[in-house]
């Protein structure tokens, strides 16, 4: 069904993926040639995981899904957005927030979430109505160091 | 660039799709109406630049942010 592919990450060299696995954004806002996202999960689990983008070596973004760390954030969802996905109703979306991780901790943009249908494979990045933050601090920065493992 | 006059009511035309109408006029606003196809996102200049400038800060410490590799990347050594 699926071939394999490789993503070249400078920072991580490469990856091993399926081409089913990759997901189409009609770029993202700041990166309008990126397209094409994988999503994989931290091999240590701290509820935060990479985007890779397959287009670009360079280019990664830190996610979290918001629940994780802010369990009542509960944004609207246009209708132009289920249909731009292929989606017939949100409850089919995975959302993911940016996270900016720095010295200062973690902070999840949820002012502009990445919504994905995982069936069509296709992805956007959303400018939510309302007013919500565009880095919410959610990890102070002695939680982000990665743990040793036993 | 182009610049055109339009009055109250009159609309510019971009490609096919894309309609932009002058709403109503007052000496310190314009208030306008555009009407895309779904597909093409439509944001105040401030608002999307804001979510590039916050894309761009979050790749720029994706790059340098100490955190585990994603699963399914070769161990460091053999990088």
């Amino acid at each position: 069904m699926s071939e394999p592919v490789r993503i070249r990450s400078a920072r991580f060299g490469e990856i091993e993926a399926q081409a089913a696995e990759l997901i189409e954004f009609p770029g993202l806002p700041g990166f309008p040639a990126a397209r094409r996202f994988l999503v994989r999960r931290h091999d240590q689990g701290d509820g935060l995981g990479w985007l890779l983008c397959a287009d670009d070596p360079e280019l990664a973004f830190v996610v979290a899904s918001p629940w994780t760390f802010v369990p009542d954030y509960a944004p609207e969802v246009a209708p132009r957005w289920l249909r731009a996905l292929g989606a017939e109703r949100a409850e089919e979306l995975e959302w993911l927030a940016l996270a900016t991780v720095d010295e200062t901790g973690v902070a999840l943009n949820l002012a502009a979430p990445l919504l994905i249908h995982p069936r069509t494979r296709r992805g956007m990045q959303v400018i939510l109505d309302g007013d919500y933050p565009l880095r919410e601090r959610v990890l102070p920065p002695p939680q982000i160091e990665s743990k040793p493992q036993k | 660039m182009l610049v055109l006059t339009r009055r109250e009511g009159e609309t510019i035309r971009i490609g096919g799709e894309v309609r932009i109408t002058v709403v109503s006029i007052s000496p310190t606003s314009v208030r306008i109406a555009v009407a895309a196809p779904e597909h093409v996102p439509v944001h105040r200049e401030e608002v999307f630049q804001r979510i590039e400038e916050a894309n761009r800060e979050a790749a720029r410490a994706a790059r340098e942010a100490r955190l585990p590799a994603p699963a399914g990347a070769a161990p460091e050594e053999a990088r």
